[in-house]
């Protein structure tokens, strides 16, 4: 039997947090990520123009491409309250990091449950010099959390944190 | 191994070399080229050369294939040309499984697996006789307790709550064994979802279609011009629909039962030393002995049929990727009353006496998560019939529709989430109540999901992740969500 004392007074309830912004290039990122799977889309109505005996193909084209077009605007509008929202917060024994924008989403993994941290890059963020760290722990769900938008120095001190936090938590 | 596991190695080449000798055979045998006497020749040439290449293989696996335990080590060396070493930290093996299928209870031996979290399947299958079994065993248990992992689980295990005890020796060395009746069995299985046969019915014929196209790929295109042209003779009245309806559904029942009683009969289950050893089948035995600290959940459910007949089925939950759920090694109790002892097991004996710390209720916003589905295909079905002008059918998916609100409905009353002192009780499930039992230390990560109407209805949804199972919780009170989430996240160190 285990009888751990609560102390809610002294703990910083996740909602209190104040929370790291990302790096602003981060909001660049993802406009041209965003861009790029927009006109992607944009792309496959036009397929349709293949198809001559399809009567009316012109009509449903440019309507579909309108559709998309007002969808990806929409999207693109809404990527600053998303990025504004977009933060983490280290605690003494665990991190949080919190996204989503329809439906906002705060993660916490306590550093004892941490099992691998690795610094990653993909080729638009390359374009911009930043990082994403990949923060893995066993669960079934939600087994990787990933806190994009770093400078490398950030990147590589959350990552170094962790490591020593994970280390210090697991003896 | 012994030399006696060469013949179970042989069986499974045979086996494995079985559906390209018997292509080749009729290949060879349907053409014209050659007479009579040179078709039984080339058959016995090719039966000869399919018995020695099997011979051969199952030689090579069984003279390549050795293990040893050292340092706190399980080493596997196997292949020839392709030569393998596998290294297994014995604190790192979640299970240990033993299957003992036909031809091994005729040579008296039995196949040892050892599950670990890197791979889906089994990483090591030793075959070994009873001298060899034990032997490891005995290797496995010194290791174990040198690793110092056994002594605290004894406190777990109350003695007074076990049901049967099987021996003076048992007891003697604090080793309790629980037996389950076959009959309580049969009760369990009689009380799930029954339509769980149709996987087994589909498995069956999907084995019989395969079966047919292998031997010839116009064959079924033969049984479905006889079935349509002989489909005026066997039409029925609608009473006759109902009739076959009827008839496939007990069909299906039996078949459903027959499985689990293939699988789960004359079960029993040994708690000794902080491991738990789980062995069951009619015809093949299998076994799997875990450590209590390797399970993440207990799953307790109990429909109304249970309550009724006073079963239940409990499952002992492991990491998702330590069992072999393809056939079916998760740790299974259909009928019998023992949630109590394995509780007692697993989270001690005092677990019922733990005081509550703080619970939250789902609210009606888990309906719409229980019907969204249900709706969706009931609007499309009742467009679709009135399209059709079929409107007495429309009774269809208004019945669908409110077996699903009922649904909705009960899924709200027993969805909650309880923190005790010393663990978790999460109640699930719709018509049946589920309670899924977790340890705090089990937590891997916790989740806080608003909506767009969390600022009107004030509700959010709490997941928590273990590693083998996860939990949502939909339609929480905020102030109440928060306050587990900050629980979780600070107990599960």
């Amino acid at each position: 039997m285990t009888n751990r004392q609560w102390h809610p007074d002294n703990i910083d309830p996740v909602e209190e947090l104040s929370y790291t912004p990302l790096k602003k290039s981060y909001l660049k990122t993802q406009a041209v990520i965003t861009a790029l799977i927009w006109l992607g889309l944009m792309l496959l109505p036009l397929f349709l123009l293949l198809a001559d005996e399809f009567d009316g193909r012109n009509l449903i084209v440019i309507c579909a491409e309108a559709v998309l077009l007002a969808a990806g605007l929409v999207n693109l509008s809404i990527l600053p309250k998303a990025y504004a929202y977009k933060g983490y917060a280290v605690r003494e024994h665990d991190i949080t990091y919190r996204y989503g924008i329809v439906f906002p989403k705060t993660v916490t993994i306590p550093f004892c449950k941490i099992q691998q941290v690795s610094i990653r890059q993909d080729p638009v963020s390359r374009m911009f010099g930043l990082y994403a760290v990949d923060i893995v722990n066993g669960a079934q769900m939600l087994a990787e959390t990933v806190i994009p938008g770093l400078t490398q120095e950030k990147a590589e001190e959350i990552k170094s944190l962790l490591i020593e936090r994970t280390g210090n938590e697991s003896k | 191994m012994s030399g006696s596991a060469y013949w179970v190695l042989m069986a499974k080449e045979l086996r494995e070399f079985a559906g390209p000798f018997v292509l080749l055979v009729i290949v060879n045998i349907t053409g014209d080229k050659h007479t009579f006497s040179g078709k039984i020749l080339l058959a016995s040439l090719i039966c000869a050369g399919y018995l020695v290449l099997a011979a051969l293989m199952a030689f090579i696996d069984w003279y390549f294939k050795k293990y040893y335990i050292e340092g706190g080590k399980l080493v596997f060396m196997n292949g020839l040309l392709n030569k393998g070493i596998t290294s297994i930290p014995l604190n790192k093996v979640q299970s240990m499984r033993t299957r003992q299928g036909f031809i091994y209870r005729v040579l008296e031996l039995r196949g040892v697996l050892f599950d670990t979290l890197a791979s889906k399947s089994a990483e090591v299958e030793l075959i070994l006789d009873d001298r060899d079994w034990k032997a490891l065993m005995e290797r496995v248990e010194m290791e174990e307790e040198a690793d110092g992992k056994m002594p605290e689980t004894e406190e777990a295990v109350d003695a007074a709550a076990i049901p049967e005890y099987i021996g003076e020796e048992a007891a003697a060395e604090n080793a309790v064994r629980m037996s389950f009746s076959n009959s309580n069995l049969i009760k369990g299985a009689f009380c799930q979802n029954h339509l769980q046969g149709m996987a087994v019915l589909f498995a069956a014929l999907a084995a019989v279609y395969n079966s047919v196209t292998t031997v010839d790929d116009h064959a079924v295109d033969h049984i479905i011009d006889y079935v349509d042209t002989h489909a005026g003779t066997l039409s029925l009245q609608p009473s006759g629909y109902v009739v076959v309806a009827v008839a496939l559904y007990f069909f299906v029942m039996l078949l459903w039962i027959g499985k689990v009683f293939l699988r789960y009969a004359n079960m029993e289950v040994r708690i000794a030393r902080g491991q738990l050893t789980f062995e069951s089948g009619l015809i093949a035995r299998n076994s799997s002995r875990f450590s209590y600290d390797k399970v993440c959940t207990v799953y307790v459910k109990r429909n109304f049929l249970e309550q009724w007949l006073h079963g239940s089925t409990v499952m002992l939950r492991q990491a998702l990727n330590a069992t072999d759920e393809k056939k079916g090694a998760d740790v299974r109790v259909y009928g019998s009353e023992s949630a109590a002892d394995f509780l007692n097991w697993w989270l001690g004996s005092g677990y019922g006496s733990s005081p509550d710390v703080i619970s939250a209720r789902s609210g009606y916003g888990l309906m719409w998560h229980v019907m969204r589905l249900d709706i969706l295909i009931s609007l499309a079905a009742a467009v679709t019939l009135a399209c059709f002008g079929l409107y007495v059918w429309l009774a269809v998916p208004a019945a669908w529709l409110l077996i699903s609100l009922a649904k909705g409905l009960m899924a709200v009353r027993r969805s909650r989430i309880t923190l005790k002192e010393d663990y978790i009780e999460i109640h699930n499930g719709k018509f049946a109540d589920i309670r899924n039992y977790v340890k705090y230390s089990n937590i891997e990560v916790v989740r806080l999901k608003a909506t767009p109407f969390t600022p009107y209805s004030r509700r959010v949804s709490l997941t928590l992740s273990t590693n083998g199972t996860s939990f949502t919780l939909w339609s929480l009170r905020v102030e109440e969500a928060r306050e587990i989430y900050e629980r979780l996240v600070f107990f599960c160190k």
